[in-house]
């Protein structure tokens, strides 16, 4: 009686772990942080490239981008949220408000600096470094497979060699399905990104 | 500290039962209902659970014993944002809760029938609550150890001269954990008892 007592209590431990996430788009994440003293509820001017460079932890290479079917999700996606808050799409040597900029990481992150975008930034000196100004984004050293980070940035408030970040967004997911299911994903998570806070005030 | 002296209180209860003529055991199937912090977190009944229990009678109608248990809650709270200050984290949020109950327990029997005897006791002890949050791939735990005051009210069934069946009813106070917070649940226990 007593072993059939504990084989009860073996079965009843071995079912007490519940349910998760059952599909891939159920751990996607979307975390945005932002500089509280920027205005974005005004119209602003922004240009962003049109590659999404593919940080491999080697800064001294020429910028490697991704895929093109993923960088089209991207920055259409981008450029449709942008526009949607009333802002214009200027070339980037047209004095653009706001300056934004796309990477994606497959790996663990890999500190990356403005050089990577030397080729694009306006005004660009090697050396340069980000800055977020009145906060810093928490979750910047914590990434892991198949992450996009969005910068945007304001050229007008370069100071030394430091590029303000004004807005951040990091969008975390697994890099697992068909890329039609991946870019629906993308797209959905930059739409969540727009949606939270700021520009959603 | 605390610990210290709860260790030694289990410690004497297992000496002492050497020298008991009557004891028994019980492995108890339990149903957890959440209340206060815990529901706030994982609000849904938690099928998941177990407690084990073994005591001695000190009289014919009072008895003294230990146990542990094992509930787990768990609830999917959908996609959900987390705000504090500038950032925003959003994603689909999977709530987890695991209690450890220990305790040492004293109860006392009523009645005359020497088959069903209705029970009322109390257990003190310490509960470990493992309190988890994964929202997408990253995940938020905390845990901690919190004082526990279990009142029981309940019934035993005497079904043979060895084997019989328990039904009760716990109220599972557990103090507050730093950033867990008061993990407090009641639950009804149905189980089998094995008499010595």
């Amino acid at each position: 009686m007593r072993k059939i007592l504990l084989f009860s209590l073996f079965i009843l431990l071995a079912g007490c772990y519940p349910d998760g996430p059952e599909y891939t788009d159920e751990l996607d994440s979307v975390y945005t942080n932002y500089s509280p003293d920027f205005n974005f509820s005004q119209p602003l001017t922004y240009s962003l490239p049109d590659g999404v460079i593919d940080v491999d932890g080697n800064p001294d290479n020429s910028p490697v981008f991704i895929d093109t079917n993923f960088s089209d999700a991207i920055i259409s996606s981008l450029k449709s949220n942008l526009n949607a808050q009333g802002w214009t799409e200027v070339d980037e040597n047209d004095d653009p408000d706001v300056v934004v900029l796309a990477a994606a990481m497959d790996s663990n992150f890999l500190y990356y600096s403005v050089d990577w975008w030397g080729w694009y930034y306006p005004g660009h000196f090697p050396g340069w470094g980000w800055y977020y100004p009145g906060y810093y984004p928490t979750y910047i050293s914590g990434f892991s497979v198949g992450t996009i980070v969005i910068q945007m940035t304001s050229p007008s408030g370069i100071t030394g060699n430091q590029v303000p970040v004004e807005w951040v967004c990091v969008i975390n997911g697994l890099l697992e399905g068909t890329d039609a299911y991946i870019i629906d994903r993308i797209d959905a998570n930059i739409d969540q990104a727009f949606m939270q806070s700021p520009f959603n005030n | 500290m605390k610990m210290k002296i709860f260790l030694t209180a289990i410690f004497s209860l297992i000496c002492a039962q050497g020298f008991s003529q009557n004891s028994f055991g019980s492995v108890n199937y339990s149903i957890g209902f959440p209340s206060g912090d815990l529901k706030d977190f994982t609000g849904n009944t938690s099928g998941r659970g177990v407690a084990v229990d073994y005591a001695f009678m000190l009289k014919s109608n009072v008895s003294v014993g230990v146990g542990i248990g094992l509930q787990t809650f768990y609830e999917e709270k959908g996609y959900s944002s987390l705000t504090d200050g500038t950032q925003t984290f959003s994603g689909n949020q999977f709530n987890y809760v695991n209690a450890l109950p220990i305790y040492v327990n004293g109860a006392y029997y009523f009645g005359n029938s020497p088959n069903v005897m209705p029970y009322i006791g109390v257990g003190i002890g310490t509960m470990y609550v493992n309190k988890r949050a994964d929202i997408g791939i990253f995940e938020i735990e905390n845990d901690g150890w919190a004082f526990l005051v279990k009142p029981e009210v309940g019934l035993q069934y005497k079904a043979a001269s060895n084997i019989g069946l328990n039904l009760s009813y716990r109220y599972n106070y557990a103090s507050d954990i730093d950033n867990v917070g008061s993990m407090t649940y009641s639950s009804i226990m149905i189980g089998a008892i094995w008499f010595y």
